[in-house]
């Protein structure tokens, strides 16, 4: 699923050759999940942007210095999470009477983020082998983000049907992810949409 | 109750009737498989939400954004290792010529340059420090290519105007036969040192100089409009008022006279025309004329001499030498009866 090697390759090319299409390549592949990632601490996404968007830039201009403790992966997550808690000790200092912190829930929840490319290769397969109809509703309701009623009317049949497709759909799923499922239910404990 | 999926989502998201919410929290207590459907789902949520998210994450205009801030800090970059490498250059070059190149021109013998002017012609010339001079006929300057680190000194044998260039760290004397000298910082001067001539004089024209007389000791201070005649039988020097203009219009092409003596006029015309003068007569050399001539030949001030004086002049012809040259003219100018 973690295709580490591809990774090493581009860390190698960045820090040693200057490589910026590897950089580049990093970038497209890493930003979206550590923006995600960065939201279990910082609850504004234009915040987390930026951030991450100064991660990335620490990286590139530091990458003759990066050593590397257990994994690249690792880096750019641990990168991302101490600027994160960088950017909230400032903010706390500024106001002091915020006792809660946002973020609380994931203390602790390992640090760990999948990339689209690995969350559509994970799904996909399993999506393909569902009924269309049950594909189509269980793909209305999480990515058109349509309600029972809704995809009622989109596909012409009644909300009982749907929540019957929809009830398919994640039977089947379950069945087929379920050799992931336990260890993956721990990364995201608190994290229901 | 037998709850399904769709169900179970709804009970996730908070959505059930209370009654059947109740029945599920409790069934998440009591039974370890709906525990399970239950997390197995919340998990297949988690994935797709997470998926839904990152895909609207726009990564390509945010990565315009870091590579902008990239190439500008490369840019940077660049421009600092550009400059790092020309000072690494630049800078043992400067040191070899500070320290190895610099001492030994300024312990070679200074390379001299003389320039002349011929009879009749006033030359122009600027200095290496950027001082103009004009050169009256019949005149040498000698000057280094370059001045020392201390002083700037240039020898005059016959007529210049000084425009010095100011600067107050470096002294600039003009040197004349007899060793007088005249120095200032920065200044406009004349200096008339024709060794043929009964005197030297300075003409300060603004500004001031000092002039010290050569052996003789005893310097003074001009101030503007005054004039330094050293009389170079007796060796002494004395400081009188005058009019400027009379003492520097030659170097515009004029020759301003003032109740001057025909003995000097015979002097100046001789320079200025390249011939030899002879007057024959002690009475006549202290006639006195008071006359400007601009562009007029020898023959017409001879005339206007001739005009206003008991005087008359006779010219004789060039003569062919053995080797080529030719002799001056002479002009005698003697009392008429």
């Amino acid at each position: 699923m973690k295709d580490n090697t591809l990774l090493d390759d581009w860390f190698r090319k960045i820090a040693f050759n200057d490589d910026q299409e590897a950089f580049k390549a990093l970038f497209f592949e890493f930003y979206p999940s550590l923006c995600v990632f960065a939201e279990r601490y910082i609850s504004s996404p234009e915040m987390c942007e930026d951030i991450v968007q100064d991660t990335f830039f620490q990286i590139w201009n530091n990458r003759k210095k990066i050593e590397v403790a257990s994994s690249f992966r690792n880096l750019l997550i641990t990168s991302v999470k101490n600027n994160c808690t960088d950017y909230l000790r400032k903010q706390s200092i500024r106001q002091r009477y915020l006792d809660k912190q946002p973020g609380e829930d994931y203390s602790d929840s390992p640090e760990e983020i999948y990339t689209v490319r690995e969350l559509e290769s994970l799904l996909q397969a399993a999506l393909q082998k569902l009924p269309e109809n049950s594909r189509r509703a269980f793909e209305l309701s999480r990515f058109g983000q349509l309600t029972y009623q809704q995809i009622a009317t989109e596909m012409s049949v009644s909300p009982k049907t749907v929540e019957a497709y929809i009830s398919k759909a994640l039977g089947l799923l379950r069945e087929d992810l379920k050799d992931y499922l336990p260890m993956l239910i721990l990364l995201y404990p608190g994290f229901f949409q | 109750m037998e709850f399904s999926d769709a169900h179970i989502v709804a009970y996730l998201k908070g959505d059930l009737p209370s009654e059947a919410l109740r029945e599920c929290d409790a069934l998440m207590h009591s039974s370890p498989e709906f525990k399970r459907r239950a997390d197995q789902i919340r998990y297949i949520y988690n994935l797709t939400g997470e998926l839904d998210k990152q895909k609207q994450i726009d990564a390509a205009s945010a990565w315009r954004v870091v590579s902008r801030r990239i190439s500008r800090v490369s840019f940077r970059h660049k421009i600092w290792d550009i400059a790092r490498t020309a000072a690494a250059v630049l800078l043992p070059l400067l040191l070899i010529h500070q320290y190895i190149i610099k001492p030994m021109q300024d312990a070679a013998p200074e390379s001299m340059i003389t320039i002349a002017s011929a009879p009749g012609v006033v030359t122009k010339a600027s200095l290496p420090d950027g001082s103009q001079v004009w050169l009256n006929a019949q005149s040498t300057l000698t000057y280094p290519q370059r001045f020392s680190k201390n002083k700037r000194t240039v020898r005059l044998t016959g007529e210049a105007y000084f425009k010095v260039a100011a600067d107050k760290k470096h002294r600039f004397d003009v040197v004349t036969p007899g060793d007088m000298t005249v120095s200032a910082f920065g200044t406009e001067f004349n200096v008339a040192a024709y060794p043929d001539a009964p005197d030297y004089q300075v003409t300060l024209a603004q500004g001031n100089v000092d002039v010290m007389p050569g052996n003789a000791g005893g310097n003074r201070t001009l101030q503007e409009g005054q004039k330094a005649v050293l009389t170079l039988s007796s060796g002494e020097m004395d400081v009188r008022q005058t009019d400027t203009y009379v003492d520097t219009a030659w170097k515009d092409g004029k020759m301003v006279f003032r109740r001057e003596r025909l003995e000097n006029i015979a002097l100046k015309l001789s320079r200025k025309f390249g011939v030899v003068i002879r007057l024959e007569g002690e009475e006549l050399k202290g006639y006195e004329y008071t006359a400007t001539f601009t562009d007029e030949t020898l023959e017409d001030i001879l005339d206007l001499l001739k005009r206003s004086a008991p005087i008359s002049y006779t010219v004789s012809k060039q003569k062919q030498l053995d080797n080529n040259t030719f002799t001056q003219r002479e002009v005698t100018i003697r009392q008429s009866k």
